[in-house]
């Protein structure tokens, strides 16, 4: 009876003794707190080092209501309190130049990018997000402040991306344009100036039109910041009392004389490294440090949006070599850096690409401090935007949580561990890349142009970007071994940079679903029409233009179609983990065409 | 004399037959190695395998975490199941349960050591399944989420144990270990216990609700949130529903042989 007494007390004590041993969360309480300020926008933050955009602090961080408060204030004892000992907090980043539209501030969030300054989106755009900048609602978006519709001359830069928008060519209607701007909600004038009025594919305004816009702004008490891509642009720019440059330039270095008048007219600028990086041919994605969070955030088609370049013969080769240097010039000037990145350009996303923009400013010679400020308080003091670009009381609480300490290297702003956006806690949202394989018969066109992704053939040309070209496309009983096929008619006309026309198959009609072809050796399908060249367009998620791949068609009849096999593994320069969509389509120079197509098969 | 007294009167105390009964019923029961091995074998072997080695990325990374509610519900049916159903059945058609009925012992002692023996094989097991997840599947839980999946597991042997005495009390002894085999492994598998419910088709979902094993899981998996998210009182209502009518049947079954 005592033995088994002994048994049961030392069973219950053995049972005991596993239950505590298991494992529970490291520091529950401090866990379930962080996940308490995802709900509640009114706390205290302890024991971390955190920067107000000037200085760097240690004592208690408090946020009351999305807002940040004095500490002193006593009254503040209820409050939930967390700790983020051996963490790093920095204002919320502010990207100064960006265009945007879509899912832009959710992706320039999702990165710590809390502000974004646009120069240069539809009014409308502008309309429908700005009241959300005044209020402390949890959000998944950055704030908006914007441009609007810049300022340019008929056949300007800004007037090739398909859509209306107003210009000016003439002094005595800048005040007019600016009171429309005003009007439809522009927070600042943004000007596209070129010395000549005409070069390249553009034409620009002239320098009077340019001061005119200026004074304009001024006189309504907004800031003018004007667009220039080389050092005379720049030089009239500020002459004619630009408040800041929206880039900077690689053809010259700069001289004293425009740092001097830079200086004594306070003009800042907005150097888009990132964009002089791109237009140098270099691919933006390899900044990235691969074991940082931030890594995990980055989507599939953000890399490929980075590694995208803009083809810029026009540029000489060390461009980026001569910006870097005039960035550093001015900065020892004591002239007001400010990091933007020109996104969604090709070779910049929302978001991720202002942590390469700090890369390359501190390798312009600005501190990983410096080049913190010049993403947080340099925009809050250039663009006046009083309670964001810091932390003193009264900001709003937009911060991040940073594992690393960024004032040692720049990079460490990668190592995002939580973003604080109106004082409501966002977790990283680590992307899952998925794309799915196909294999297999893409489309028969047995009977109609139906095919296997659900959405029939269609016609594409130019047209949709506003060009003259013409597709049409019907299902014909005849054609390729006369089991019916696909008939593309149509006529290539000029009036666009790269013209086209022809058909297309999509893997979803928004061209958001991508399909992995990595496992497939060959695009094969029977051709016919009129012998010569022909072009595959392959569209990549991420990438704007498609790419292509030519091929020829020797002399056949309609009536007998060629079997054309494009081997994959020839163009590894194409993503083809996600590809969106294939077009079929005729060259540049043939004009009237019909042609036919069947048999789509991925081995 | 006096203490010989004291002895003999403690000896027919109703807590000292409970004891007895009880300690006698675990002996008993872990002398029969067919029925210790497989109880204490087969629901860690089944975690080991579905939860440790193959689906680490299931269920959002969760896999770990769910299959130890649901291979714990699975673990403590088992012998709650195999004691009532198969045990009784084979002592009914023995005479012994017979026997135990005449004997001045109230009846209702030999249930209850059934039932603690049932809970003390179910706490081997899922203690087991704790120190598996824990060591291998990186299963962490706050303390009060280890306790409290504890006690329920425990707590959940009772309607099993009630569903199988009427089992044991209404079939042969023969045909009890096929037949309690056939409503355990497929109302395991049909209640999500070995694969997550999710992944059924939505009418293999809507019959899981006919299970008891069913109900069971999703209260222990609420303890960790990974429940389908139906309100707790319809899995708590429903188990005491079923474990009513089986506890009528059993008596029916039970005056039927008086």
């Amino acid at each position: 009876m005592s033995y088994s007494k002994i048994g049961i007390a030392l069973a219950t004590l053995l049972v005991i003794a596993i239950i505590m041993l298991l494992p529970t969360p490291k520091d529950n309480k401090q866990l379930n707190k962080e996940l308490l300020t995802e709900k509640s926008n009114s706390f205290r933050i302890k024991d971390a080092v955190w920067f107000d955009g000037i200085n760097w602090n240690k004592h208690d961080l408090v946020v009351v209501n999305g807002k940040i408060v004095d500490n002193s204030a006593d009254i503040q004892d209820d409050l939930l309190t967390v700790s983020y000992n051996d963490k790093f907090i920095i204002p919320g980043l502010i990207d100064a130049h960006t265009h945007t539209w879509g899912n832009a501030l959710k992706d320039a969030l999702s990165f710590g990018v809390t502000t974004e300054l646009d120069m240069f989106t539809q009014p409308e755009v502008l309309s429908s997000v700005k009241s959300q900048r005044h209020e402390s609602v949890k959000t998944d978006q950055a704030d908006l402040f914007s441009a609007g519709v810049l300022a340019t001359s008929p056949g300007g830069h800004g007037t090739e991306y398909g859509f209306d928008i107003p210009t000016i060519d003439h002094p005595d209607a800048a005040e007019s344009f600016v009171k429309a701007r005003i009007a439809e909600g522009s927070d600042y004038i943004k000007i596209v100036y070129h010395h000549k009025t005409k070069y390249g594919p553009y034409t620009s305004i002239d320098f009077a039109t340019l001061k005119a816009l200026i004074d304009a702004a001024k006189k309504y008490n907004k800031l003018a910041v004007v667009h220039i891509s080389d050092y005379q642009s720049a030089k009239e720019a500020v002459q004619a009392g630009a408040d800041g440059l929206v880039h900077s330039f690689g053809d010259k270095e700069v001289d004293e004389s425009l740092i001097a008048q830079m200086k004594a007219k306070r003009v800042f600028i907005i150097p888009t490294l990132t964009m002089l990086s791109s237009l140098s041919g270099i691919k933006n994605n390899s900044f990235i440090v691969e074991e940082s969070t931030l890594s995990t955030v980055v989507s599939k088609s953000q890399i490929n949006q980075l590694t995208q370049t803009i083809d810029a013969s026009f540029q000489n080769n060390d461009a980026l070599e001569i910006a870097k240097e005039n960035v550093a010039k001015m900065h020892s000037a004591g002239i007001k850096i400010l990091a933007g990145t020109d996104a969604p350009n090709p070779g910049a996303a929302h978001g991720i690409s202002l942590h390469q923009e700090l890369i390359l400013l501190t390798e312009s010679g600005l501190s990983p401090n410096e080049a913190l400020i010049s993403a947080t308080y340099a925009a809050h003091s250039a663009f006046g935007l009083k309670n964001r670009g810091h932390l003193k009381p009264g900001a709003k609480a937009d911060f991040l949580i940073l594992n690393e300490d960024p004032r040692i290297k720049i990079s460490n702003t990668q190592s995002l561990s939580l973003i604080y956006k109106n004082g409501y806690a966002k977790k990283l949202e680590v992307k899952k890349n998925i794309s799915t394989p196909i294999q297999g018969t893409l489309a028969e066109f047995t009977k109609d142009l139906s095919t296997k992704t659900k959405i029939p053939l269609f016609a594409t040309s130019d047209k949709m970007a506003k060009g003259n070209s013409v597709a049409k496309v019907s299902w014909s009983n005849k054609g390729c071994n006369q089991s019916g096929s696909a008939k593309v008619s149509g006529e290539i006309k000029s009036g666009f940079p790269f013209p086209w026309a022809g058909a297309m198959v999509v893997f979803s009609s928004d061209m958001s679903k991508t399909f992995d072809f990595k496992n497939n050796t060959s695009l094969d399908f029977e051709f016919g029409g009129e012998a010569g060249n022909y072009r595959l367009f392959i569209f990549v998620k991420g990438i704007q233009r498609p790419k292509e791949i030519p091929f020829e068609l020797p002399n056949t009849s309609i009536n007998n179609c060629k079997a054309i096999s494009i081997n994959l593994k020839d163009y590894d320069n194409i993503d083809w983990s996600s590809v969106t969509g294939i077009a079929w389509v005729v060259n540049p120079n043939r004009g009237k065409f019909d042609f036919y197509l069947d048999d789509i098969v991925l081995r | 004399m006096i203490s010989q007294i004291n002895s003999m009167r403690q000896s027919v105390s109703l807590s000292n037959i409970l004891w007895l009964e009880t300690r006698n019923e675990i002996l008993k029961t872990f002398r029969m190695p067919a029925f210790v091995i497989p109880s204490l074998i087969f629901p860690v072997m089944f975690y080991v395998f579905f939860g440790v080695l193959f689906n680490q990325s299931g269920a959002d990374g969760n896999m770990s975490h769910y299959l130890i509610a649901t291979y714990g519900v699975f673990g403590i049916m088992g012998p709650a199941l195999f004691s009532f159903g198969v045990g009784v059945a084979v002592e009914k058609d023995q005479g012994w349960f017979a026997v135990k009925r005449c004997s001045p012992m109230p009846i209702s002692a030999y249930f209850i050591s059934r039932i603690l023996t049932s809970m003390i094989f179910g706490l081997i097991i899922v203690l087991e399944l704790f120190i598996i997840g824990a060591v291998f599947g990186d299963v962490v839980l706050t303390r009060s989420q280890w306790i409290l999946t504890l006690v329920s597991l425990l707590l959940g042997t009772l309607p099993f144990c009630v569903l199988g005495l009427w089992i044991g009390l209404t079939i042969k002894g023969q045909a009890a270990p096929a037949i309690v085999n056939l409503i355990y492994l497929p109302m395991a598998f049909l209640s999500g216990l070995w694969i997550p419910l999710g992944v059924f088709p939505e009418f293999m979902q809507n019959v899981a609700w006919i299970f008891p094993a069913f109900h069971l899981s999703q209260m222990v998996l609420s303890i960790q949130g990974l429940s389908l998210g139906f309100d707790l009182i319809w899995h708590l209502l429903s188990l005491v529903t079923m474990s009513a009518i089986a506890w009528l049947l059993a008596a029916r079954a039970f005056n039927k042989h008086a």
